[in-house]
């Protein structure tokens, strides 16, 4: 299904470029290590409050670049270096940023660094689009009780939702989250702990709809999860929520 | 994750901390996600502190059981101490419940602070399309049977961010009454087939300050509405071939959705048009070709939006209609969709004057090229000279190719003069199979009409 020569296929330039901008960023950096402007300037910029929804040509790099990159050092003591603007995008690492806590190497004792590697991949990707003014807002504007809830997708869109997806990122996203089981699980959780919202529901939606419509011995299965329920038990299961399993 | 875990043990799934699991199941239908009660015992308990109830109509299942029966089930299987974030219960055509199962869901829903609720009963459509159509079953509209949504979904939502409500009607409280409507919190709000008069439904939208999403759709009741929503964004009118006027007061408003006909788009008045930056517009009824009054209507209609960002086109019916004449102002566009059976020469007429065009979307299945109108459009394309392709253009998305001749000279036409395009994305529709011989022949030749080596050319299916 390849039409270029390209080995990688359907993976769209823009991704070389992401971590090229990350490394590139990291060179700069370390030669102006003295002149590195006010902290301010890593907070996002007050964009017009429809930009989420308007095509912006060019990501603005000049300003974000001279900041130093954050480094974070992976379980197996790797360090993978992320910009300040991908960073943006995991609310742990902005607290850091804001509270200038993010200079030095900020360690992810969870993640391996090929699971680092990826999530560093999604935020350069999506990073410069990322409006985290506007996510806040549609995920918590005024709490009337203090209840922890987990982030969940649903909201109500208009029918004929126009969706803006200018910049080719629900396709880049399927193409990324095509994992093995085993390296998704990993990267969930790597997004939890890294509190990255839109990884998390990318995630889990993929995991949703490899269960979606089917019976639990078809996800047993493909999840290999084991039955360790007695015949009585399960048919007392069954039993309770019988109006689920009439089939 | 532990060295451990890694090298043995394949289940993986059920080795995530709980509250992934249950962000997992939170995008399942409720009677799915019950249903993994019965993985293992793991999993026995995970699904109820699920914080969506989900549940939509026709269920795969052998024997279908009643609408009440499957919600007073999620909801006595669920742990009562958990929130609800997201309540919705929708597309049970046949099935009513009654109004006190409605407003048990109801109160439930909200005293678990719900932010979501979407109660769309049934399911039959109004206007498939066909104005003779809908006139028809708009006068069987009235008669026929509805639920009705209590007083105390619009009294007591404190919470509240996003509501949807098909096929029903409305108990509002009345204006000069103590406990009136309160949707303070509400952001979204989207009415469907609503049996309720022009004075409730205005009633009910100017009760909501904070909206800033409005859809109102096949509402055969509503003929007159004025109202003024500071923060609207965005505003969707679908289908309500009998309203007469719809007044919007919005100064933030930057989405105008409008589907229906031509003359119907005039219903509409915005007290700021400049503002709109996305409008996408979806014809219902056919429009004949020659039809020179509904052109000139339609560009006007799209003409006053002068400051667009984004124009997304749609018709289903053919004969084609779009105007050979290019609206004037869309000097700014950057994204432009097409959809329906258009000709080549128009789009290309439409190109002439988007000079900054950057991303081109054309969904292609119902491509004219059969009458004699487009077999004199090939000399306009090769004499056109579309200023955005040589500057500008960066993206362009080609929907359900198949294959079909047209198709293929759109394709050979863009891929020879879009020069600066970084990206073709090419998704191929139903007919041609995955890996079949087709695909193979049709990617080869776009490969060879590719003129600038640097686009990078993808291939998708549906």
């Amino acid at each position: 299904m390849d039409s270029t020569a390209d080995p990688k296929g359907k993976r769209p330039l823009y991704q070389e470029d992401g971590l090229a901008y990350a490394r590139a960023a990291a060179a700069a950096a370390s030669a102006t290590a003295a002149a590195a402007p006010d902290e301010e300037e890593a907070k996002p910029k007050p964009k017009p409050s429809s930009s989420s929804e308007e095509a912006k040509p060019e990501p603005e790099a000049e300003d974000q670049a001279e900041m130093p990159p954050l480094v974070l050092v992976a379980e197996d003591g790797v360090e993978v270096s992320i910009s300040r603007r991908a960073a943006r995008m995991s609310h742990m690492l902005r607290l850091l940023m804001e509270d200038s806590c993010a200079d030095g190497p900020i360690p992810a004792p969870n993640v391996h660094s090929d699971i680092l590697d990826l999530v560093v991949q999604y935020c350069e990707k999506h990073g410069p689009y990322y409006d985290p003014e506007a996510s806040e807002r549609a995920r918590n504007p005024f709490p009337p009780f203090p209840v922890e809830l987990t982030p969940t997708v649903s909201s109500i869109k208009p029918v004929t939702y126009v969706d803006p997806d200018p910049h080719g990122l629900k396709d880049w996203d399927k193409d990324f989250i095509s994992l093995d089981n085993s390296t998704l699980f990993e990267v969930i959780l790597a997004a939890n702990y890294l509190n990255i919202e839109d990884l998390l529901d990318l995630g889990t939606t993929t995991v949703a709809d490899m269960m979606r419509g089917k019976k639990p011995e078809e996800i047993r299965e493909i999840f290999e999860i084991e039955n360790d329920y007695t015949p009585e038990q399960e048919a007392e299961l069954r039993k309770e929520n019988a109006w689920a399993f009439e089939d | 994750m532990a060295k451990q875990q890694r090298a043995g043990g394949a289940d993986r799934l059920s080795a995530l901390p709980d509250d992934m699991l249950t962000h997992i199941l939170s995008h399942l239908c409720s009677d799915q996600a019950v249903r993994t009660s019965a993985l293992s015992r793991r999993w026995r308990h995970v699904f109820t502190a699920v914080p969506v109830v989900d549940i939509v109509g026709a269920p795969q299942m052998t024997c279908p059981v009643s609408i009440n029966h499957m919600v007073s089930g999620v909801l006595l299987s669920r742990d009562s101490t958990a929130p609800i974030r997201s309540f919705r219960v929708a597309g049970f055509r046949d099935d009513r419940p009654s109004a006190s199962a409605i407003l048990q869901w109801i109160v439930t829903a909200l005293f678990a602070s719900a932010e979501t609720l979407d109660l769309t009963m049934g399911d039959q459509p109004i206007c498939p399309n066909a104005s003779t159509f809908y006139q028809s079953t708009a006068a069987d509209f009235a008669r026929q049977n509805f639920c009705t949504m209590p007083r105390r979904l619009f009294t007591r939502s404190a919470a509240l961010r996003h509501l949807r409500l098909g096929n029903c009607e409305l108990d509002l409280p009345e204006p000069e009454r103590e406990q009136s409507l309160s949707l303070d919190t509400l952001e979204t709000l989207s009415l469907k087939r609503i049996n309720a008069p022009d004075h409730a439904l205005q009633h009910l939208i100017a009760a909501c300050p904070r909206l800033t999403e409005l859809t109102i759709e096949e509402c055969p009741t509503m003929k007159h509405i004025s109202v003024a929503l500071p923060l609207l964004r965005a505003f969707t009118l679908r289908c309500c071939h009998d309203a007469d006027h719809v007044l919007v007061d919005a100064p933030s408003l930057r989405y105008l959705g409008y589907n229906g006909t031509v003359a119907g788009a005039y219903v509409l008045a915005f007290s700021t048009w400049g503002q709109i930056h996305t409008l996408a517009v979806d014809i219902c009824a056919a429009v004949q070709a020659n039809d020179s009054d509904k052109n000139r209507r339609f560009r006007e209609f799209v003409e006053r939006c002068t400051n667009l960002t984004t124009l997304h086109l749609s018709q289903h019916d053919k004969p084609p209609f779009y105007p050979y004449r290019a609206p004037q102002t869309l000097s700014g566009l950057a994204q432009l969709e097409f959809s329906g059976p258009f000709h080549i020469a128009a789009l290309v007429n439409i190109l002439q004057n988007t000079n900054n065009l950057q991303v081109l979307t054309l969904v292609i299945d119902l491509l004219d090229g059969d009458d004699e109108a487009s077999t004199a459009a090939p000399k306009r394309l090769v004499a056109s000279a579309v200023e955005c392709f040589q500057c500008s253009l960066r993206r362009i998305h080609l929907v359900k190719y198949n294959g079909q001749d047209v198709q293929r000279r759109l394709a050979m036409f863009l891929l020879r003069e879009a020069v600066r395009t970084d990206e073709l994305q090419v998704t191929f529709g139903r007919s041609v199979g995955e890996g079949s011989e087709t695909e193979t022949l049709l990617v080869s030749e776009m490969v060879s009409w590719q003129q600038n080596l640097r686009t990078n050319i993808m291939f998708r299916h549906e």
